[in-house]
């Protein structure tokens, strides 16, 4: 018997597969025949394929999941940049109530040219203006600023906590894993909308005062958007750790997992390089899907006037303002509430593609 | 018990493992407050003592234990009661840290190719990682080392970068058993390590256990259930039913003149390659199930499947004693 396999390897892409039958042997990985493999041969150039690199080339196929990643890199550029950009295209306007003003005066979100409410798009403002005056394009990239800021924050503390306490009681069980299942439980059973309603209720006037004096994040009446977001990361996590502990266990029971543990790993290593990195596809998958449902919460709450204060801004708060006169300015509700739902639609193809290029069930 | 001791660690000098009363009880946990109700006996009581430099086969049928005595030997599933020496030491009694130092003694061959490799790691960062928790070496080190590994097994080590899903069963097999190797270990418990390869393969990765097994001086606990394949490689073997070892005995003898009726019947069901032997050949058909491990039946827990049984093996359970040289047998009435 030979002491080399006879398995065949992939053909390369250079060799067509009919002109294969010629070749006496399959190209081997073997060295106990050193002769067989041809010195320009495909596999030799070829790169190691990871299956992260594998799924995301996947991705790249899928038009949908990149289409809305496009949308989305858009939105992010357009809420970080777009302000500074808009500004300095427009020129100065000889205002009836301000005198000459520049477009980086007239062009914020939170100015108010009274003698131009409820406009609709022109060249000084291209969206139009809402019925106080103010510029609806610059307010809608804050609202997407502060839509983007909170998926952000919510997402970052989800996963984090969700890792954390997943893993933990998926790997060890005990207590955590019981606590976990009861807090659930709380989540499951008790609406999260009217959670964080009651949170803000409480802790708004609170929040006001405290967390304004937080440079950056706290003036404009975006001092609520912490709580927010806190509040909104609170009722997701749960969540997120139950998935990552199922997933935890399933990992868990991998013969890998008792390689690493013969070959003399820690428990601490064992988590760190071989279960975290083999939960980083649902996890991006969950959080991708789970911003939806942030972006929405928090338009939800700012919409019910729990969120972003005035004169601030966010795609809740636009459109309950607007949503007033909605008979009289449609315009002024639809450009929120349209943006609002790309956004969101855009984050779930994405979560969509990614699961479907992620998923070794759908590999090809 | 001890006379029986005795007689094995003479014939050759040296033990390397001695497993004494192993026992691996899972608990079913169930009813309102979760309690255990009752206990899967998957090991209940396997005596084995391993000699360095041999290779002891196991078979039974799946689920009477085999591979989790194996575990239970290698401490990754800890055993309800029960002792195991490795060179001596004690390893049910060790603390979690001085168990890890021990690991670098004791290595495992998995029987799943495909999940015995994190799909994530690359062949090299897999071989590597024992190393690289025994601290043998800087990076460079290691490097050659795992370069050298791979060719020793059979591997070219230009694919050292590779992810496992880019290899065949047999290749990923190899990769396992550079890994067991890295550490140098004595003793490696091979868990069914062929029986997930096509048969063209499963002659040439034996035929490298067995070379490597000279060259590194190796001992191994072979896990099997296919009676050709533990012929082929071991020295002794040891059958099991039911938790429990019911014949040991050299490879050749224990084929031959086998003692206990389970192996009887066991080995009467292995076809032979000759049509007319083949016809004449006589199978002796067990009549029923395996019984559960969560209730085995009294006494010899062969008892109800057996042509033989008296009123002594529902009561008694038989002990494992050597009824002839090096040959042992639990059994009442055994021949």
């Amino acid at each position: 018997m030979d002491t080399h396999d006879r398995e065949t390897q992939p053909a390369s892409p250079l060799i067509a597969p009919d002109t294969n039958l010629m070749l006496p042997v399959e190209p081997d990985l073997l060295v106990e025949t050193p002769g067989v493999i041809p010195e320009t041969e495909g596999p030799k150039e070829r790169k190691p394929v990871s299956p992260l690199r594998e799924s995301l080339r996947r991705l790249r196929r899928d038009t949908r999941a990149m289409v809305s990643l496009g949308v989305i890199i858009f939105m992010v550029l357009l809420s970080l940049f777009g302000p500074f950009v808009y500004q300095h295209l427009g020129g100065i306007y000889d205002s009836p109530d301000n005198g000459p003003i520049p477009a980086t005066v007239y062009r914020t979100f939170y100015h108010q040219e009274l003698s131009r409410q409820d406009e609709l798009p022109s060249a000084q403002y291209w969206l139009g203006t809402d019925d106080l005056g103010r510029d609806i394009l610059a307010r809608l990239m804050q609202g997407l600023l502060v839509s983007i800021s909170v998926a952000v924050l919510v997402e970052v503390i989800d996963i984090t906590m969700g890792i954390l306490v997943g893993v933990l009681a998926g790997y060890f069980g005990g207590w955590i894993d019981q606590v976990l299942a009861r807090l659930t439980d709380i989540i499951f059973a008790f609406p999260g909308l009217l959670f964080i309603i009651l949170l803000t209720g409480i802790f708004g006037t609170w929040a006001d005062t405290t967390l304004s004096n937080i440079p950056i994040v706290g003036p404009n009446g975006n001092a609520r958007l912490l709580l927010v977001s806190g509040a909104l990361a609170l009722v997701s996590w749960p969540l997120m750790a139950r998935l990552v502990r199922g997933q935890t266990l399933q990992i868990k029971e991998q013969q890998f997992i008792e390689a690493a543990r013969t070959a003399g790993s820690s428990n601490f290593k064992i988590i760190w390089r071989h279960i975290i990195p083999n939960l980083f596809s649902i996890v991006v998958v969950a959080a991708t899907l789970d911003i939806s449902n942030t972006i929405i919460g928090e338009a939800s709450i700012s919409l019910l006037g729990l969120g972003v204060q005035q004169p601030g801004s966010s795609l809740g708060l636009m459109i309950s303002e607007a949503s007033n006169a909605v008979d009289t300015h449609p315009w002024e509700v639809l450009v929120p509430s349209l943006t609002l739902a790309i956004l969101v639609l855009a984050f779930s193809f994405l979560g969509d593609g990614l699961r479907d290029a992620f998923d070794p069930r759908t590999k090809d | 018990m001890a006379q029986q001791q005795m007689a094995t660690s003479t014939a050759t000098g040296t033990t390397l493992v001695e497993v004494k009363g192993l026992k691996v009880h899972f608990p079913i946990k169930g009813g309102l407050f979760n309690r255990t109700i009752a206990h899967v006996k998957a090991v209940d009581g396997v005596d084995l003592t391993i000699r360095r430099g041999e290779t002891l086969g196991l078979v039974g049928e799946s689920g009477c234990g085999k591979s989790t005595t194996g575990r239970a030997i290698l401490q990754l599933i800890k055993p309800t009661g029960g002792s195991v020496k490795l060179n001596g030491v004690e390893l049910t009694k060790l603390p979690p840290s001085e168990l890890r130092k021990k690991r670098a003694e004791m290595q495992m061959i998995f029987q799943d190719p495909f999940g015995s490799l994190d799909p994530r790691f690359t062949v090299g960062q897999i071989i590597a990682e024992p190393l690289e928790n025994f601290k043998r070496g800087n990076a460079r080190e290691i490097r050659e080392q795992v370069a050298h590994l791979l060719e020793v097994v059979g591997l070219n080590p230009y694919y050292v970068n590779r992810f496992p899903h880019e290899f065949s069963g047999g290749q990923r097999q190899r990769i396992g058993i550079a890994r067991a190797l890295a550490l140098r270990p004595s003793f490696i418990v091979a868990d069914e390590p062929v029986s997930a390869l096509d048969v063209s393969i499963q002659a040439q990765v034996l035929n490298l256990l067995q070379d490597l097994q000279a060259e590194f001086g190796l001992t191994y606990l072979f896990v099997a259930h296919n009676l050709s394949v533990v012929k082929h490689i071991s020295d002794r073997v040891a059958v099991m039913y039911l938790g429990r070892i019911v014949e040991l005995a050299e490879s050749e003898k224990l084929y031959e003149l086998p003692l206990h009726p389970y192996t009887q019947a066991l080995l009467s069901a292995i076809p032979v390659p000759d049509p007319e032997v083949e016809a004449r050949r006589k199978r002796i058909i067990l009549e029923g199930d395996v019984p559960s491990p969560v209730n085995p039946p009294s006494g010899c827990n062969f008892h109800p499947r057996c042509w033989k049984a008296q009123q002594i093996c529902r009561e008694v359970v038989p002990p494992l004693e050597e009824k002839e040289r090096d040959h042992y047998v639990a059994c009442h009435f055994p021949g």
